[in-house]
């Protein structure tokens, strides 16, 4: 055999380790760019105050409040449709049938619409015709239907990824297809959810586009659902393009929503991990 | 008269099942033709209503039986007392012209065969033949596979389960399966166990404890594990995790047994365990192996059946008493194979 490292050719491995430095360098340019320009605005004041003056001065209080709002109301309506959609799609729809692959096929299209169309959509729809107007609502329901599919589609992946053996022996045993599904297959599909959960939250967290036309970007603190409110991401656009000399407040809203999304992943991660796979002994 | 719940095979049940109550241990449904609900009180009604039986199993009764009829008890430890008592009470099977479609191809075609009661039958031939196919028809597994059409008749006990409106959900508590590959829940070892009891209405934590310790009991599993009931089950070695599926099947107490090649993923000496473990459950149930270890079918098995492939469909060559097959078959085939010319 003798020492293999000297035989073979070493271009491949060195490709292989330029490429994953590339990647993680990448990621710590950003988040280091973020921090450098972004750590020294924040503060406490910075997260609970108002902005004042265009979102030169002040906090971002308000958006904060508003961005969850627009996530919660997001997940709140695509978690339990996602879910149910999966289960359908994964056990109770055959592969091949017709019912099925429009689904499927339905989803993956919607997964790759751009979000700006979701946001005219969303406008026409929810704000115009439901009546919604300019708010939370509209913008976390817009949000949602750019999460579904993402969503579904993992989910199914999870389902399908349980062993045919845990189906089969759980029949064998007399327990209907529902109890199986519940106790059984939900549970052990939990990693699939999560990676669907926090690419979901992933695209609702950081999305602009479609947010502009449907929670509008007023940037007092919201009173209802139904009240405009601005998200994070608006914000930044905003004081990035349309403010001059905001660059500093945009570069700490950056920040805040980098660490958010790791936050609320975080959450969700344990939280299904908790529900779900409590059941799990691995 | 039970009234076919119109929301089962339905995707709405999924939402529904969960805001009813627990399904009972016991279930009535597969003796549809024989049973008629005594007593026309709303529980009885409601649960008729829901294609269930009440959880107490009280309002249903067969017919030209006495109040003590061993199907329609949810109590477990009545019901082996009295299979203990009398094991007359386990039930035979008897196939006719028995022929499984996949789609348009026959897995296997006209299958006669008896299999007798409290007796270990096993079967045998080469691969593709469809005798797992065959076993899995005896306790309708065969619904699970879309596109699966079985013709023909198998009767449990006189019953005639090949058919649409039996409840395949109740047959399985009464005809169980363990399967080549073990394939315990990703649960704990109590969980394993139990899971399937608290589904079939069992929630008393006492008793669950006992049923579960005679189960791995009678399985030799429970010296080896009492001490880690709580540690997952997917820890245990790979015999250990199939004598854990058959305590699994046993402490639901069925009547019937079905193994499809139970020892074929195991090495040599686990495979030894879970053999004894199988003859040693001759008489308890009725029991079918399906296996392609000759010498094993010699050693545990009662009777015998060759399955091989004629034209591509399964078919039922030779059927017989073990000696009969091994010492005197009556087809070259079996001679054949039986003698290691075959196959």
């Amino acid at each position: 055999m003798g020492d293999r490292a000297k035989i073979d050719n070493p271009l491949p491995s060195i490709i292989i380790w330029a490429i994953a430095l590339f990647v993680t360098a990448a990621f710590c340019w950003i988040l280091g760019d973020l921090l450098w320009h972004g750590v020294g605005k924040l503060s406490w004041a910075f997260l609970t105050t108002a902005p004042q003056n265009a979102g030169r001065d002040g906090g971002i209080g308000p958006i904060l409040v508003s961005t969850c709002l627009i996530l919660g109301v997001c997940m709140a309506v695509s978690l339990p449709l996602g879910i149910s959609t999966a289960m359908l799609l994964a056990e109770f729809t055959n592969d091949e049938s017709w019912f099925g692959r429009l689904v499927r096929r339905s989803l993956d299209v919607l997964a790759g619409v751009p979000s700006i169309v979701f946001g005219l959509f969303g406008n026409a729809f929810f704000a115009v015709k439901l009546g919604l107007g300019f708010s939370i609502l509209s913008g976390g329901l817009t949000l949602a239907c750019m999460v579904l599919p993402i969503l579904i589609r993992s989910t199914e992946a999870g389902l399908r990824a349980v062993p045919a053996d845990y189906r089969l022996g759980a029949a064998a045993l007399g327990l209907s297809r529902t109890t199986t599904l519940w106790k059984l297959l939900l549970p052990a599909a939990t990693p699939g959810l999560i990676v669907g959960l926090v690419l979901g939250i992933g695209r609702a967290i950081a999305e602009t586009a479609a947010l502009i036309f449907t929670s509008g970007y007023v940037d007092r603190m919201p009173e209802s659902l139904l009240d405009s409110g601005r998200s994070l991401s608006v914000h930044i656009f905003d004081l990035s393009m349309n403010v001059a000399g905001g660059d500093s407040s945009a570069y700490a809203s950056a920040l805040v929503l980098s660490v958010l999304l790791l936050l609320v992943n975080g959450i969700a991660t344990w939280t299904a991990q908790f529900w779900l796979a409590r059941r799990i002994t691995p | 008269m039970a009234i076919r719940n119109p929301l089962r095979k339905t995707w709405f049940a999924l939402i529904l099942q969960p805001l009813l109550p627990p399904h009972p241990a016991l279930s009535c449904k597969e003796r549809e033709k024989e049973v008629y609900f005594i007593g026309e009180g709303e529980k009885v009604k409601f649960w008729s209503f829901f294609h269930l039986p009440s959880p107490t199993g009280e309002g249903c009764r067969r017919r030209g039986e006495g109040t003590d009829s061993k199907l329609l008890k949810p109590d477990f430890h009545m019901k082996s007392q009295a299979r203990q008592n009398s094991r007359s009470s386990l039930p035979a099977l008897q196939t006719e012209k028995l022929s499984l479609y996949y789609g348009k191809k026959a897995a296997f075609r006209e299958i006669a065969m008896p299999i007798e009661a409290g007796k270990i039958t096993a079967i045998v031939g080469p691969s593709g033949c469809g005798k797992s196919s065959f076993l899995s028809c005896l306790n309708r597994l065969t619904d699970l596979i879309p596109g699966t059409k079985i013709s023909g008749s198998i009767r449990l006990d006189g019953l005639e389960i090949a058919n649409e409106k039996i409840d395949a959900i109740a047959l399985r508590r009464r005809v169980g399966t363990i399967f080549q590959k073990p394939n315990p829940f990703p649960f704990s070892i109590w969980k394993n166990l139990a899971f399937p009891l608290q589904e079939h209405g069992i929630k008393n934590r006492d008793r669950l404890d006992r049923l579960i310790e005679t189960a791995l009991q009678d399985v030799g599993l429970w010296n080896e594990v009492k001490d880690r009931l709580n540690t997952s089950a997917l820890s245990l070695s790979g015999g250990q995790k199939q004598r854990l599926c058959i305590a699994r099947a046993l402490v639901l107490q069925p009547e019937v047994l079905l193994f499809d090649e139970p020892c074929s993923a195991l090495d040599p000496i686990s495979s030894g365990v879970v053999e004894d473990l199988i003859a040693s459950l001759r008489g308890r149930y009725t029991v079918v192996i399906v296996t392609h270890n000759l010498a094993q079918a010699r050693r545990i098995g009662d009777y015998a059946a060759l399955f091989w492939v004629q034209e591509e469909v399964g078919r039922l060559i030779e059927y017989g008493t073990i000696e009969q097959i091994f010492t005197a078959p009556q087809d070259a085939l079996t001679a054949a194979y039986v003698n290691g010319i075959r196959g």
